[in-house]
């Protein structure tokens, strides 16, 4: 079974009286363990597009299934419960929670997951410690740096061991050198934890980290095109 | 965990917005506090002194009628076995007083002026009036001012107390020989010359009753026994315990329950004036209520605008709708509790060093007494819950708008 499959979905907006297509009628299929970079220009489409896999939007037509799930279908409660258990969420702006220490922020979504407090410390433990940020566990985020701060949010994403990572340009607010990091970060994990992890960004820098790249133009798929020797 | 530790962190993130918020329902409860304090020590006054102004704690009659025609006919009325009555009320803990209590009506007339009368006798060992040299409080009964002449003494079998306008209608003054004329259970009628010994003032009642001693009555009307015993206690709490009590163990031979009242059952006077009272907190604490609610919508507005993107974040990772509304409802709720404390404690506070500086000046009887602030916190709480209760739902309703935005159209707020 895929990891995503979109069939003919499309994504309308108001904009105050006029109605404008994000996405026009999109076919995507995604393999389970694939690194998939979507490419494209400012305003293409690829932000909405990874809303709608990442369940936080829903098609105006069209079926979006994660794992063979139509998220479309899915009430909003269920929805928070996808989310929580299958999809982790990396932004650019990486989007911790300010009033969290860096080991509450990923211990956040397995506190909704209700894990037992000791198997939790010793999850966000590991994974602090695999990206390499356990000795700012108590840091509160606005004392890390934009590299820093990019790790705990990967580790936020895979702490539940998803099935989906959904990144939304992980390395725009970062510099080349840390963002090469955050990406190798990424690479590196998606080959020990099998986790599909699908990526949006504009910068040729960063695509060449995706197995598979799609391009988006004007709301519509151009091109799908693999690439060879990327581990 | 975490909803708590998070919205107490959200709470104190803007310190001085939060700050700001809690000054102004602590201000609103504060004001509320003394002004429960000032009224609560009015009532405590007016209540202790209806209580001693002949009422008593609790009348023990044999039928409830005689509290509405005893005084037209107290023959009807008359308590058997008065002195066991008595013993048995005296051995109810907290009373202090069993005081017979008789009452006729009369037509007092002097000159060529005549008027209808309520004659109230009380022995006067345990009644007196408010004279000047004397003290307000010294027996358990004060039945008034007196502005002309003297109280009442044990030895002065033909001695009237007048009120003031019931003097001036029949041009009586003190030392003045007034006729009083009254029915005796058989029909016939008694007269008596009594010299008026004082003139009290007391507002609402000086127009149509007098004071005599009651052993004066007693020989005018020829009563075997007192109609009522009039009870005080030695603390006015203790007049729920003590009513059950008699009701157990005291009722006159033949006596009914409801022959038994308290002092709350026979002062509507006071009833009024503190429902009126309470009217006026009501009104206050409405104000506080919507200012409350105003104030903290306003704050969570503001709140809420400027973390929506952290709102989509939450959402993101699997928080509920319901979840991230409990969240930004228990911001509200904790800054309404913490308001409500710092409100209380401040106006506990401010009463406190009223206090300190004497309470303040209040006209009474053309007296001024210094009125002393005494909140009561168990009148206060209801107030103090409903002001938290107020900032949870003024919470509610940015918190509404916030979990029914789109979690997309919440992570692209800037």
């Amino acid at each position: 079974m895929p990891a995503v499959e979109i069939r003919n979905v499309v994504k309308n907006y108001r904009l105050d009286k006029t109605e404008v297509s994000a996405l026009r009628g999109v076919n995507l299929t995604i393999a389970e363990g694939d690194i998939v970079g979507l490419s494209g220009p400012s305003g293409s489409g690829k932000s909405t597009m990874l809303n709608l896999i990442g369940a936080i939007d829903v098609p105006s037509s069209g079926e979006v299934l994660i794992h063979g799930q139509d998220i479309a279908k899915m009430p909003d409660s269920k929805l928070s419960r996808f989310r929580n258990r299958s999809v982790g969420f990396i932004f650019q702006a990486f989007n911790l929670i300010p009033v969290l220490s860096v080991f509450e922020n990923v211990e956040y979504p397995l506190v909704l997951q209700k894990v037992p407090p000791a198997e939790r410390k010793k999850r966000v433990n590991d994974l602090l410690a695999e990206v390499g940020i356990a000795e700012y566990a108590r840091r509160r985020p606005d004392e890390l740096s934009g590299g820093q701060r990019q790790r705990v949010a990967i580790a936020r994403a895979l702490v539940t061991n998803p099935v989906l990572v959904v990144a939304d340009e992980p390395t725009a607010s970062l510099d080349h050198k840390t963002g090469t990091g955050i990406m190798e970060l990424l690479m590196k994990l998606n080959r020990e934890l099998k986790t599909t992890v699908l990526f949006a960004t504009h910068d040729p820098l960063v695509t060449k980290y995706a197995r598979t790249i799609v391009s988006i133009f004007d709301g519509l798929i151009t091109e799908v095109r693999k690439q060879e020797g990327v581990q | 965990m975490k909803i708590l530790a998070m919205a107490f962190r959200n709470a104190l993130r803007h310190r001085r917005r939060t700050l700001f918020t809690l000054l102004a329902m602590a201000i609103g409860l504060c004001c509320l506090t003394v002004f429960e304090g000032f009224i609560a020590s009015q009532m405590h006054g007016f209540r202790e002194s209806v209580i001693r102004q002949g009422i008593g704690h609790i009348q023990i009659s044999v039928d409830a009628k005689y509290f509405e025609s005893g005084e037209y006919n107290p023959y009807d009325y008359l308590i058997p076995n008065p002195e066991e009555t008595a013993r048995k009320l005296r051995a109810i803990p907290g009373v202090k007083y069993v005081i017979p209590k008789a009452g006729f009506t009369a037509i007092a007339s002097f000159g060529d002026k005549s008027l209808p009368l309520l004659v109230d006798a009380y022995p006067s060992d345990l009644s007196c009036f408010v004279t000047n040299g004397e003290s307000a409080w010294a027996k358990p009964l004060v039945l008034g001012k007196i502005v002309d002449g003297r109280g009442l003494a044990d030895n002065l079998t033909n001695g009237l107390i007048l009120g003031r306008t019931a003097a001036k209608i029949l041009r009586a003054k003190a030392g003045s020989v007034v006729t009083v004329m009254g029915v005796l259970q058989g029909g016939g009628l008694n007269a008596m010359d009594m010299v008026v010994e004082g003139i009290f003032d007391s507002p609402g009642m000086d127009k149509n009753f007098g004071f005599i001693p009651f052993e004066a009555a007693k020989d005018f009307l020829g009563l075997a026994s007192p109609p009522a015993f009039v009870v005080i206690l030695s603390n006015t709490e203790l007049t729920g315990a003590a009513y059950d009590q008699i009701l157990k163990t005291a009722l006159p031979e033949g006596g009914k329950p409801d022959g038994v009242k308290r002092w709350s059952d026979l002062a509507p006077f006071y009833k009024q004036v503190n429902g009126m009272y309470e009217g006026f907190l009501g009104v206050i604490q409405a104000i506080l209520l919507v200012i409350t609610v105003f104030v903290v919508v306003n704050t969570m507005t503001m709140s809420v605008f400027e973390r929506m993107r952290e709102i989509g974040t939450l959402r993101s990772l699997g928080t509920t709708r319901a979840g991230i509304f409990l969240l930004l409802c228990t911001e509200g709720l904790l800054t309404g509790i913490a308001g409500s404390a710092a409100g209380i404690v401040l106006g506990f506070g401010t009463s406190a060093l009223l206090n300190l500086g004497g309470g303040v000046p209040f006209p009474y009887q053309g007296e001024t007494v210094r009125i002393l602030f005494r909140p009561e916190l168990a009148a206060l709480l209801p107030g103090a819950a409903a002001v938290a209760f107020c900032a949870f739902a003024g919470a509610a309703i940015p918190a509404y708008r916030a979990v029914h935005t789109a979690v997309a159209d919440s992570l692209r707020a800037v």
